[in-house]
């Protein structure tokens, strides 16, 4: 805990700010629905589209419902996709780069190259393409989304390994018949952690905007689920008579995508190298 | 004039969207039309009778002329029917005409329908549009139609923009307008900006009751209702599943509550809807209706074997195919809020327009939302539930009972009530919507009001219940 | 220079392998992923021969290759005849118009402001620009989109809503991909200048007794300009993610309407051939700003 303290001490205010914004979107995912008055998908006909006041406190949505416990709801799916979809990138990432490493020769230009490809596409197309064939549904956003998504964590993990393998002691421990997951688990980790944390960082609120797009697009959450791009859709409908279903929403986007990166960059330079 | 979706054809033989119904009944007008009643009144023909039970006999008006100058003979009329008898054409008209034996030019004026037996019905089918002989005999749809239509092309259609001028030659009144160009406008937040921009001056449907106030208040535009013959209903596939069980089909039409949608959702401009008839119609009849009852739904889904839930707390999951119109979309939505409510849950798949109508005449989907733009030749009801009119690869996917519904009983009953004169027809409809009320091949919601906005540049607008665009044809263009 | 022409010629290949033979790799019946599981047998097998999905898998990537390359593919939707080049040829201009109008938008705010704020570092000149900076930085554009337009075409009806021929419809579309963009590229000016700031031949050119203005802009600001451009190259691609979004949001008919309206359409060729066209221009956009920074500094040479 006294790490944590001491990596909190060293953020700016800037990073501070964003680490307290990340702190209350995974508070309010993880309570946030049991809080909400209201079942996000509860219809109340009547007050379709009605502003913020009593009753609703953010305004109603479509078919009335509570904008507010949408956006409860929607923290959650956008902290289940992006987390899930981080993790698996990483896990997936680091594997990669790690048997790249590895192994080297032919096998690592191979899979290089596949990293080579994958960033070959711009921005959310693959993820577009991907969820197109797949079909709309939250499982099919974290899948799309952790293919287009590891390549940074190989990078990494490749390049973490082979620097390693150039440290003498290592292949001292190698030479001595240590098995490689051992070295993986006692060196590697230890000191990929840095930056895998800080590439997750940015990796989260990428994957909550892309998360959102996707929903925006038709491609994420199928309809009735509440997430904020949907929402935003939604209420890019009703401009004319009810901008507020899709202000807020929005408002809660930028702001968790905001928080999120400003705590990666301070936490990139809290940890730059010299003090990992 | 803005539409929310292009017309999947001009041709009055092939098109099956309502955008492209009714702008084609713009250019190709038929020989007979419908008036509010539905009542068929004779259009292209001054007049038309039944001389014997098989044949009925139609008399062209003198003079008319297609929009190229030619002169509209029977031979038109008889060319044009007798391309849609022809099953290299595809079109999706040919069932509705099976009955019909033979097409008589008898003269320059008179042409005559022979039909195999009695069908009455046949009238309300004989409104398409009549095309010349060469563009009816070219064997493909046609896409830029000739017509004897109050208005004409004025260049060939293109996807997204259709362009009409008034033709000179039309037998009635010729539209007091210079130009009538009807584009597509998919977005309704962008349709309605047109008409509060003074772009648009007309909108005939296509508006989501959510957005009437951003128009009402518009001191250039005005707001005209209508009550509408058009049907919004869910249907069930019946070929198998959960929705093949009328109790199943009993229980999610009373989990529906109508009356609440159309006083909310729908602004109050809506009549629920107790079967395919709205009460203003000739034939209607008082049948036994749906009523919110969700205790009652319950009741009947623990009887067809659905008692049990599982750890979501519902008892059985459907799935509900529906454009991506929006507001099909919510109201689909709130469909689902509403079967939650007792343990039934409806996943909602909105699907592009093409698809959708692919996936619903294929028999690919579970539950399928879909609205009949107009009611009104009660012999909708064989064409929908009959057990001959189901669509399936043999027929080309013609046919309406696309649930593949099959009921003995109610086949006997629209099959006689085809075949009688109208007096006995009321009698034996009546007979079928109650029948109709105990089965449920649809489960019907409302009838919509036919709601048109029109700017201060139109006048003469009187909307028609069947929401067609043909009352164009005697507005005028004013300045504002 | 050949190292990386083939390595773009590589990725080339590559991603034309996934997205032709994508449909291979996901399990289950490419059948079914197109129509659902409903579909009737009618569908599944006219689907089958019009694609050619019967074949082997060889066959059929090659059979997609030379159609896309030779220009002749077609649409997968029936009745399996409309052309999908002349589609892309309409739409691509589209895009090219609305990102190249995006991206001007924000060099033109991005290289004053972040060479401003480098010039003025520390001070509230700096912080302010930042902070705006970062802030648009973060706007999701499919919210940025309506709100915009609430503002600007609602309230204040400047601007129409949406649409697109004339220049005043560009505007908010522009505003909407390009002022995100314009944040983050603010960022990177201001890092760049600054680094140059306290580079040798600049503090030369102060110490000779130059006005702060012309070390800034005549000393400074070319330097950066090489970070830039290879940021700008990487940047495209999330522009061009960024633009189909856009596109949805002002109806604009470019490339991101037509992928949108083909998956709509479950059109697979042409969502495959728009997602192909997409990514050999951001491929080649990049390899031509490796070379052009290539050739301008001679110290980005050797990296790699």
């Amino acid at each position: 805990m006294s790490g944590l303290a001491r990596l909190y001490r060293r953020l700016g205010p800037a990073g501070r700010g964003g680490a307290l914004v990340a702190a209350a979107w995974l508070l309010l995912s993880l309570v946030g629905p049991w809080l909400s008055p209201v079942d996000p998908q509860a219809i109340d006909l009547p007050r379709e589209l009605q502003p913020p006041g009593t009753g609703h406190w953010l305004g109603a949505g479509e078919n009335g419902v509570d904008v507010l416990a949408q956006l409860l709801s929607g923290a959650r799916v956008s902290l289940v996709v992006s987390l899930g979809s981080v993790v698996a990138a990483a896990a997936l990432g680091v594997l990669v780069g790690a048997v790249a490493g590895l192994s080297g020769g032919a096998l690592e230009e191979l899979l290089m190259r596949a990293v080579d490809v994958v960033l070959a596409f711009p921005g959310l197309l693959l993820a577009i393409f991907i969820s197109s064939v797949l079909g709309p549904s939250l499982r099919n956003v974290v899948l799309a989304l952790t293919f287009s998504g590891w390549t940074g964590y190989a990078r990494l993990s490749r390049a973490q390994v082979r620097w390693l393998l150039s440290r003498e002691y290592v292949s001292a421990a190698r030479a001595l018949g240590a098995s490689p997951l051992r070295i993986a688990l006692r060196h590697l980790l230890p000191n990929a952690a840095g930056p895998l944390l800080v590439q997750a960082t940015f990796g989260i609120p990428a994957a909550i905007l892309a998360e959102a797009s996707l929903s925006f697009l038709g491609l994420g959450a199928p309809p009735g689920t509440p997430s904020w791009g949907a929402l935003i859709d939604q209420g890019a409908q009703y401009l004319l008579v009810a901008p507020h279903v899709a202000l807020f929403p929005g408002l809660c986007l930028a702001a968790t995508v905001l928080g999120l990166n400003l705590l990666g960059d301070a936490l990139r330079d809290a940890l730059a190298p010299g003090q990992g | 004039m803005l539409v929310e979706s292009e017309p999947d054809a001009l041709d009055d033989r092939m098109a099956l969207s309502a955008a492209g119904q009714r702008i084609s009944q713009l250019i190709t007008p038929g020989l007979l039309t419908f008036d509010d009643a539905c009542r068929p009144v004779p259009d292209l023909a001054e007049s038309f009778v039944w001389p014997d039970e098989r044949t009925v006999e139609f008399r062209l008006r003198p003079n008319l002329r297609f929009h190229d100058g030619s002169s509209l003979t029977a031979g038109d009329v008889k060319a044009t029917f007798e391309s849609v008898l022809d099953p290299r054409l595809g079109s999706p008209r040919r069932r509705s005409y099976d009955r019909i034996v033979q097409v008589e030019a008898v003269d320059e004026r008179t042409v005559r329908f022979h039909l195999d037996r009695p069908f009455r019905p046949l009238l309300s089918e004989l409104a398409m549009g009549i095309l010349p002989r060469a563009q009816a005999l070219s064997g493909a749809e046609v896409r830029a139609p000739v017509g004897a239509g109050p208005f004409r092309l004025s260049a060939p259609p293109e996807r997204d923009v259709v362009q009409l001028v008034p033709f000179m030659g039309f037998h009635r009144d010729v539209p007091r307008v210079r130009a009538l160009t009807v584009r597509v406008v998919r977005d309704e937040t962008a349709r309605v900006l047109a008409l509060l921009d003074g772009q648009a001056d007309l909108l005939i449907g296509a508006l989501s009751p959510a957005i009437l106030p951003a128009v009402r208040n518009h001191p250039g535009l005005s707001v005209v209702t209508a009550p509408g013959t058009g049907l919004a209903y869910l249907v069930p596939n019946v070929r198998g599943g959960p929705t093949a069980d009328p109790r199943v089909r009993r229980a999610l039409c009373h989990a529906i509550d109508r009356t609440s949608i159309v006083q909310n959702k729908l602004a109050g401009l809506a009549r629920p809807a107790t079967g395919l008839l709205p009460a203003t119609h000739w034939a209607y009849a008082a049948a036994p209706p749906c009523d919110y009852d969700p205790v009652l739904a319950e009741r009947l889904l623990d009887e067809a074997g659905y008692a049990r839930r599982g750890p979501d707390g519902m008892r059985l999951h459907l799935t509900l195919k529906t454009s991506t119109d929006r507001l099909r979309r919510t109201l689909a939505l709130v469909v689902q809020a509403e079967l939650r409510a007792v343990g039934v849950s409806l996943e909602v798949q909105p699907l592009e327009f093409g698809v959708f109508f692919r996936d619903v005449r294929r028999g690919n989907f579970e539950l399928a939302q879909l609205k009949w733009a107009s009611v009104i030749e009660p012999d909708l009801m064989r064409a929908a539930f009959a057990s001959d009119q189901i669509p399936e690869e043999a027929n080309g996917f013609t046919g309406f009972n696309r649930g593949a519904f099959r009921d003995g009983p109610l086949d006997a009953l629209l099959e006689r009530a085809s075949e009688v004169d109208p007096a006995e027809r009321a009698a034996l409809y009546a007979q079928a919507q109650v029948r109709e009320a105990e089965v449920l091949p649809i489960l019907p919601l409302w009838h919509e009001d036919v709601v048109s906005v029109v700017s201060s540049r139109v006048r003469g607008y009187v909307p028609s219940t069947h929401g067609f665009f043909r009352p164009l044809e005697a507005i005028q263009e004013v300045s504002p | 220079m050949t190292r990386r022409l083939l390595g773009a010629a590589g990725s080339l290949a590559g991603a034309f392998l996934l997205v032709s033979g994508f449909l291979f790799l996901v399990p289950g019946d490419p059948v079914d992923l197109l129509l659902g599981e409903q579909a009737t047998a009618v569908d599944r097998d006219q689907l089958r021969a019009a694609m050619g999905l019967d074949r082997p898998w060889y066959a059929q990537l090659w059979s997609f290759a030379r159609d896309f390359l030779t220009f002749r593919l077609r649409t997968s939707v029936p009745p399996f005849r409309e052309a999908v080049w002349p589609q892309i040829a309409r739409a691509l201009p589209q895009t090219a118009l609305l990102t190249g109008s995006a991206l001007l938008l924000a060099l033109c705010i991005a290289v004053p402001a972040g060479t401003a704020a480098a010039a003025r570092r520390g001070r509230a000149l700096d912080a302010g620009a930042t902070a705006g900076a970062v802030a648009f930085a973060a706007l999701p554009r499919f919210w940025l989109g309506p709100m915009l337009i609430v503002l600007f075409a609602l309230r204040l009806k400047w601007l129409p809503v949406s649409g697109s021929g004339t220049a005043a419809q560009l505007v908010l579309p522009a505003m909407t991909l390009g002022l995100p963009l314009a944040g983050f590229l603010t960022r990177i000016t201001r890092g760049a200048v600054a680094d140059a700031l306290v580079e040798d031949h600049v503090r030369t050119a102060r110490a000779k007794g130059l006005s702060e203005r012309a070390v800034v802009l005549r000393h400074a600001l070319p330097g950066a300009l090489v970070p830039l451009l290879t940021v700008l190259g990487l940047e495209l691609g999330a522009l061009l993610g960024g633009a189909v979004v856009t596109e949805k949001v002002f109806g604009w008919p470019g490339m991101g309407t037509l992928l949108v309206t083909g998956i709509e359409r479950r059109d697979y060729n042409t969502v495959r051939a728009v997602v192909l066209v997409a990514t050999f221009i951001y491929i080649a956009v990049n390899a031509l700003a490796d070379a052009a920074v290539a050739a301008v500094d001679p110290r980005a040479r050797s990296s790699r």
